[in-house]
């Protein structure tokens, strides 16, 4: 359990490390595009494609899992939130697998369709051809791993019990301006 | 079962996934691919999960979202924004009501800048309320102000609200950002006034501040503050000349902010950390839904659903206004329970067909909508940013004086959505003449 909770942890982080990567390269290539455009009329061939196709895919896919392990994906917290301990920690229970399972649906087709697109070698059609191939795996090493965050959240509250609190950090704590 | 009725059972499946508080992005898309899967097939609900997540998120416009996320992030995590209400109150406070009045300018800005609604009002509760409390001004006014100014952030752009709704509604998401210039004006303005007229009326309301800020004072403010109205109205310019696209203009916007935060020796280890962090949260979190949405889209569109709405509705001899009103009632009851983007998301895939169908201008049908969505976060029993402030603020102001002091801001808000539908030209009219 221990092994398995650092082995989701540590992917989780190693995947967000790698997402804030693509977040940076994202300003960075796009602000020395906007700089080359106007200042030598010369944009970055292939720009478009791969802000879209490789920065823009990391940056959403691969903190999926961080965001499941902070509590933080969108959700309706209203109707539970005055529900006894017990049923509010069976829900958890209940909704965590059905969302692993949503992620393992997720996870199994764009594996095949990562494995189908490195066998063509699949390129986009830009200014020039862009092999856009690899970002493919993104999607299935973003939706494995919070497949099992939401697993592993699952057996937490199972083992933990009241312990183990899946309620978001406030609003006002996220806030950060002062 | 005929489409229609899989169409509703699955809507009414994905609502009661998310009461039990499943993501919303999962709950979508878990209800859209089964269905589609008993429409047509599984195959070809295996093809749209293919299609989908990929192609979609790998889009130049939508990755405008990050970099203003970024950039807001920034400007708050290294403190540009926490200057903000100091720098108003020094300029307004002599108005009557004038700290209320400084909070609205101070939350437009910020709100502006950071493009969350209950971020804003999560920050601006703390750093304004408890100064206006001191000079004991009416605990309603004093929270009240705050939650419904922190819901200008949306309208005025930068808006990631926009970004949405435009890629959604396949309008240009820069003409959205200059439509919403007016509107979030307006609603700023009419707030400000309503303030000032009530704290003429009744100056119990809003006691005066004796401030008397000396120039040198006034400057050191201004110094402090500079760089966020530079940098939003720089990105809204270059997106009104068309000199950038607006995802152009995010990472031009974020880059300006961490170089901001660098020279003022703000840009520690810690805030790009923690900027970037929240970056990356936010935008996985909208883009989950953002994936939800659309399949459910693909699911609604094969459902017929929205066809079946429209009809109703064009039969039942619908007119903008009707549709308008009838949004209007399910963002208040929805309000309630999800934030402004959420909202909006989840329920694109049926309002967006519907105001299609009726030929409704989609520039000014988004303004409206998102001018809605951000009336149902103060609307009572359960407006969400009510709800915020309650948390931000503690004990300090009772739940019941929030509500009475938003009601003032709602009769506003009223006033500024019924200029808004009769003349659309306030939104349409700066779009208009872009290049």
């Amino acid at each position: 359990m221990s092994i398995f909770r650092r082995a989701v942890e540590s992917s989780a982080r190693v995947l967000a490390f790698a997402a804030a990567i693509c977040l940076f390269l994202m300003m960075a290539q796009i602000v020395t595009d906007v700089f080359l455009k106007f200042v030598f009329a010369s944009p970055i061939e292939g720009n478009l494609e791969i802000v879209s196709f490789y920065y823009m895919v990391g940056v959403v896919f691969l903190p999926l899992a961080m965001v499941e392990l902070r509590h933080e994906h969108i959700s309706v917290d209203l109707f539970v939130l005055h529900l006894p301990q017990a049923v509010k920690t069976a829900l958890f229970i209940a909704t965590s697998l059905v969302t692993a399972g949503f992620f393992a649906i997720l996870t199994y087709q764009t594996f095949l369709d990562a494995v189908n697109a490195t066998l063509v070698g699949e390129v986009m059609m830009g200014t020039d051809f862009v092999p856009i191939w690899p970002s493919r795996w993104a999607l299935p090493a973003g939706f494995l791993c919070i497949c099992l965050a939401n697993l592993l959240h699952a057996c937490r509250a199972l083992t933990e019990g009241e312990d183990f609190d899946p309620t978001p950090p406030a609003p006002a704590a996220s806030g950060s301006a002062d | 079962m005929d489409n229609t009725t899989i169409g509703f059972a699955g809507l009414a499946l994905a609502l009661l996934l998310m009461a039990l508080r499943m993501q919303i992005g999962a709950a979508l898309g878990l209800v859209s691919f089964v269905g589609i899967a008993m429409i047509l097939n599984f195959k070809a609900a295996w093809g749209i999960v293919t299609a989908v997540p990929y192609n979609f998120v790998g889009d130049w416009n939508l990755s405008a979202a990050p970099m203003f996320l970024l950039m807001g992030y920034v400007a708050s995590a290294a403190g540009l924004t926490a200057g903000l209400f100091k720098a108003m109150r020094l300029f307004l406070s002599r108005l009557p009501g004038g700290l209320g009045v400084a909070s609205v300018g101070a939350c437009a800005l910020f709100a502006a800048a950071s493009g969350s609604s209950v971020a804003t009002a999560a920050a601006m509760a703390r750093i304004a309320t408890p100064e206006m409390l001191r000079y004991r001004y009416d605990p309603g006014l004093a929270s009240g102000v705050i939650a419904a100014s922190g819901t200008l952030g949306s309208l005025i752009p930068p808006s990631v609200l926009m970004v949405l709704f435009g890629y959604f509604a396949e309008v240009s998401i820069g003409q959205l950002f200059i439509a919403g210039v007016i509107p979030g004006l307006i609603s700023a303005l009419i707030y400000m006034a309503m303030i000032v007229g009530r704290a003429v009326a009744n100056p119990e309301l809003a006691p005066k501040v004796d401030d008397h800020p000396t120039a040198r004072e006034m400057l050191a403010a201004v110094g402090d503050i500079w760089p966020l109205p530079l940098l939003i109205g720089g990105v809204l310019l270059g997106i009104f000349f068309g000199v950038f696209t607006p995802t152009e203009a995010g990472a031009v916007g974020a880059f300006l902010s961490l170089t901001i935060a660098a020279a003022q020796r703000r840009l520690t280890r810690d805030v790009l950390k923690q900027a970037f962090l929240q970056t990356l949260s936010g935008t996985a979190g909208i883009f989950m839904v953002v994936i939800g949405t659309v399949l459910l889209t693909r699911f609604m569109a094969l459902s017929g659903v929205p066809t079946f709405l429209a009809e109703g509705l064009i039969a039942w001899g619908s007119s903008d206004l009707m549709i308008i009103l009838l949004v209007a009632g399910l963002y208040v009851i929805l309000g309630m329970f999800v934030d402004s983007i959420g909202l909006m998301l989840l329920t694109l895939p049926i309002v967006l067909p519907v105001a299609r169908e009726a030929g409704m201008d989609l520039i000014w049908f988004g303004i409206i909508v998102i001018k809605l969505l951000e009336i149902g976060l103060v609307t009572p029993p359960v407006g969400l940013n009510v709800y915020v402030i309650k948390g931000a603020l503690g004990n300090l102001v009772k739940l019941q004086h929030i509500f009475r002091g938003v009601l003032w801001f709602l009769a506003m808000d009223i006033v500024t959505l019924a200029l808004l539908v009769l003349l659309p030209g306030l939104s349409l009219w700066l779009p208009s003449l872009m290049r």
